[in-house]
């Protein structure tokens, strides 16, 4: 989830963004914190890359740590992409809208 | 009025407790959705589940390091009373006890605390040549910030017996019959074992320089 809000996001992803989409797209609050810790893992992985902006005032001098999906990152979320329809393929019960 | 400044203390918990290396951005998105108007209570929220998500993950990562800890520590407590009757040790320690008091006490408790340096140098050994990370600047600074705990555990245990005041009332059958004795009596040991290693292979996130809130 925390890749795909970063792909959409492109070149201003970065903490309250990332989180934003999220909680749109679930409807439920996100901690920041666990944001983090996903995308912190992900750079470890080589997924994700990050890099710090410029302090701004606003942040209380704080500067905005921006993230983007590496080539390998890409790579694993096209793969994840396919595995998981293979794996929605087929399931009757999901199929026609009704519970 | 809301003020624009979010509460102090939750952003000093924030800066103290959260570890982790983004902390920099982290710090400075919750700064900035408060401004644009989330409540306190989302603030306090945010911070609190920051906290736990990074003592989590510090948990997690350092895992392995308390598995092994307490392996040794379960080992060190089985072997211990065949090490410490092994012939050498009861001829350096009947040399010690010779002498008059307080020098015995000084010279057998610096021969325990030799014994247990030996087998917090063999741990440590062992456990970063497991993880294959060895550094030799900072194998010798987790070996000193390790034995100074057991000397502080050393020390207290003989302030705990020699005054009278600050004694805890065990009757010697609850320690003999009890877990709490190993309890007591490893428990500070293991917690230098692991602080040891902890300062001798430091976590990803204390690792990282990025680390410090600006």
């Amino acid at each position: 989830m925390v890749m795909l809000a970063l792909i959409r996001l492109g070149e201003d992803a970065y903490g309250v963004p990332i989180s934003r989409e999220i909680e749109a797209s679930t409807g439920r609050e996100v901690v920041v914190g666990s944001v983090y810790a996903a995308l912190e893992r992900m750079e470890q992985k080589g997924f994700v890359s990050s890099s710090l902006g410029e302090p701004t005032a606003e942040r209380g001098g704080r500067a905005k740590r921006y993230f983007r999906v590496t080539t390998k990152g890409l790579r694993e979320v096209r793969k994840t992409r396919q595995a998981l329809i293979s794996l929605w393929r087929g399931l009757p019960e999901l199929e026609g809208g009704r519970a | 009025m809301k003020s624009s400044e979010p509460p102090r203390l939750a952003t000093w918990l924030l800066e103290h407790l959260a570890l982790g290396n983004k902390n920099v951005g982290l710090a400075g998105d919750l700064v900035e959705e408060f401004r644009q108007g989330r409540p306190v209570a989302w603030y306090w929220r945010q911070v609190i589940g920051a906290i736990v998500v990074s003592f989590s993950n510090e948990l997690h990562a350092q895992g392995g390091a308390i598995g092994f800890a307490i392996v040794w520590t379960c080992a060190a407590a089985v072997l211990w009373p065949h090490v410490w009757t092994c012939s050498q040790l009861q001829f350096l320690i009947g040399w010690g006890t010779r002498h008059n008091w307080p020098e015995s006490l000084i010279y057998v408790t610096a021969i325990e605390i030799a014994t247990m340096a030996v087998i917090l140098w063999v741990a440590l050994s062992l456990y970063l040549a497991i993880m294959r990370s060895f550094d030799l600047k900072r194998f010798v600074w987790g070996l000193f910030v390790g034995l100074l705990a057991v000397v502080v555990g050393s020390v207290s245990r003989i302030f705990n017996s020699a005054l009278p005041h600050l004694h805890f009332h065990y009757s010697p059958d609850f320690l003999e019959t009890r877990w709490d004795h190993y309890l007591i009596e490893w428990g500070p040991w293991f917690g230098a074992l692991l602080l040891s290693m902890w300062t001798a292979r430091p976590s990803l996130a204390r690792r990282n320089p990025n680390k410090i809130i600006a």
